[in-house]
């Protein structure tokens, strides 16, 4: 005899941060002057600002002198979209291995449509250029959104990753100042991993 | 002017940066770019430029045996040779693919400190899961093992894991009481698979946190008593033994009862509910 099913109106498991959520809106300040605006609940995405406003130090809008207007833009639309879902968001590192083993490490509330949304609205918003792309981790790092930096960080991974030592230094503009010697020693250091 | 058609191809590609902007990225940055690569690439790092030298083994290690090429024996001389080179701490250990020679050796490894995610395989079931796993029972957040005896004392170790969030055990030995000292010892444990484990023929689940449980085969018959799972969502048994029954106390969120008939280690959900006996 099958199972009965839980009850489909259990409650969504949200992060008792802060209790309730309100609908108020937070001013953020760019580095060169423009303003944008956030509900607390994105915004607190942010460990920075989360504290910020915790400290009452965010009725007057908060300056953000390290994030230019174009990546902050963008950082709001990221917690925008992941705001509704942040029950776990903070916690891991995220890890591609357990994406095959369990799809529902993180975004628990979100059903499996959102989730592909969300997964190529993500994918989208680091597919820029390099130096958009560092200013998002720079940004991502100040304001302690650690999904976003995880997020970010993984796309220079990927971009990294089984590519030659020749290879990496030409899409990064590395240059090679090492010595002929030091260059050798550097290989013969851990030659297992230098059979290019 | 010279017509459009005739214009040199550009030097760099349109995307490319004119200069080197990643290296002047904070070191505590790159670290964490460092720790998400493939062990391969990580170390090959060291040889970009001498900012990059000294990177690899300031992040966290990272290493995947699966990512070293060769044979068992490359594999393991290359694994000896990072672990005595990074002086860590390290965020995952993954062994699965690996006949490991020297289990203790490798474990007591200061490259090892605070490690977070662990796969460990021994190379014959008949061994004994090493004490030394136990060091990094204060910072373990997933953890699979595989193919050995688990901690088969008179009295079981007191096992003590914080934050482990994930639990996988395949082809073990586990006794009843020492397998209910380690779920009473996982305060913040949201999965556990069990799958081909033997030694125990009774499960109860009493736990907070637990939100997705797996077990697959087993020699001898088990029953399964979920006493009392308020976060329960996901319960999934396969190739069951026809002795195996399994008590549903409490478990208000349950969503899904399956039995799979796909390999268990996808988490796929098939639709046949399987016949057991229903408490509620």
């Amino acid at each position: 005899m099958a199972a009965t099913p839980a009850d489909a109106s259990s409650s969504s498991s949200e992060a008792v941060v802060g209790g309730e959520k309100s609908n108020k809106m937070i001013t953020l300040i760019s580095s060169d002057g423009e303003s944008f605006e956030a509900t607390e609940e994105a915004a607190k995405m942010s460990v920075t600002i989360k504290h910020m406003i915790e400290d009452g130090c965010a009725d007057d809008g908060i300056p953000l002198p390290n994030v230019p207007a174009k990546i902050l833009s963008m950082v709001i639309e990221y917690c925008n979209k992941h705001a509704a879902d942040a029950d776990d968001t903070n916690k891991h590192v995220a890890d591609p291995a357990d994406a095959d083993e369990d799809d529902d490490n993180n975004n628990n509330n979100a059903s499996a449509g959102e989730k592909e949304d969300l997964k190529s609205f993500d994918a989208s918003l680091v597919a820029v250029d390099q130096a958009t792309l560092f200013d998002i981790i720079l940004a991502a790092n100040f304001l302690s959104i650690k999904g976003l930096l995880d997020l970010a960080c993984q796309k220079v991974a990927d971009d990294i990753k089984d590519k030659s030592v020749e290879e990496v230094r030409e899409i990064f503009k590395i240059e090679n100042d090492f010595t002929k010697e030091e260059e050798e020693a550097v290989r013969k250091e851990n030659a297992w991993a230098f059979n290019e | 002017m010279a017509a459009a058609a005739a214009l040199p191809v550009a030097k760099t590609a349109p995307d490319l940066p004119e200069m080197d902007l990643i290296s002047s990225l904070p070191g505590e940055i790159l670290s964490i770019i460092i720790s998400l690569l493939p062990i391969g690439s990580a170390v090959r790092t060291t040889s970009l430029s001498r900012r990059w030298r000294p990177l690899w083994r300031s992040s966290p290690l990272n290493l995947d045996i699966s990512h070293i090429d060769g044979c068992g024996r490359d594999r393991a001389a290359a694994v000896s040779k990072i672990l005595s080179d990074h002086p860590g701490p390290a965020r995952r250990f993954l062994t699965a693919c690996l006949q490991i020679t020297d289990p203790d050796g490798w474990l007591g490894s200061p490259a090892l400190r605070d490690l977070q995610e662990i796969d460990f395989w021994l190379p014959r079931y008949e061994i004994p899961m090493p004490l030394s796993i136990l060091r990094f029972a204060a910072t373990l957040r997933v953890a699979r093992f595989g193919n050995c005896r688990f901690f088969e004392y008179d009295a079981p170790p007191s096992f003590n894991f914080p934050c482990l969030e994930k639990l996988t055990m395949r082809f073990i030995f586990v006794r009843e009481d020492t397998l209910h000292c380690l779920l009473d010892g996982c305060p913040v444990l949201e999965s556990l698979l069990l799958d081909r484990c033997h030694g125990f023929y009774y499960m109860v689940i009493n736990s907070l946190t637990l939100k997705r449980i797996g077990t697959n085969g087993g020699r001898h018959g088990c029953q399964l008593v979920i006493e009392n799972a308020p976060r329960l969502e996901k319960l999934i048994r396969t190739d069951l033994h026809p002795e195996s029954t399994i008590r549903l106390i409490k478990a208000p969120k349950l969503e899904i009862f399956g039995f799979m008939t796909d390999d268990f280690t996808k988490l796929k959900l098939g639709y046949e509910i399987s016949q057991v006996a229903v408490t509620i």
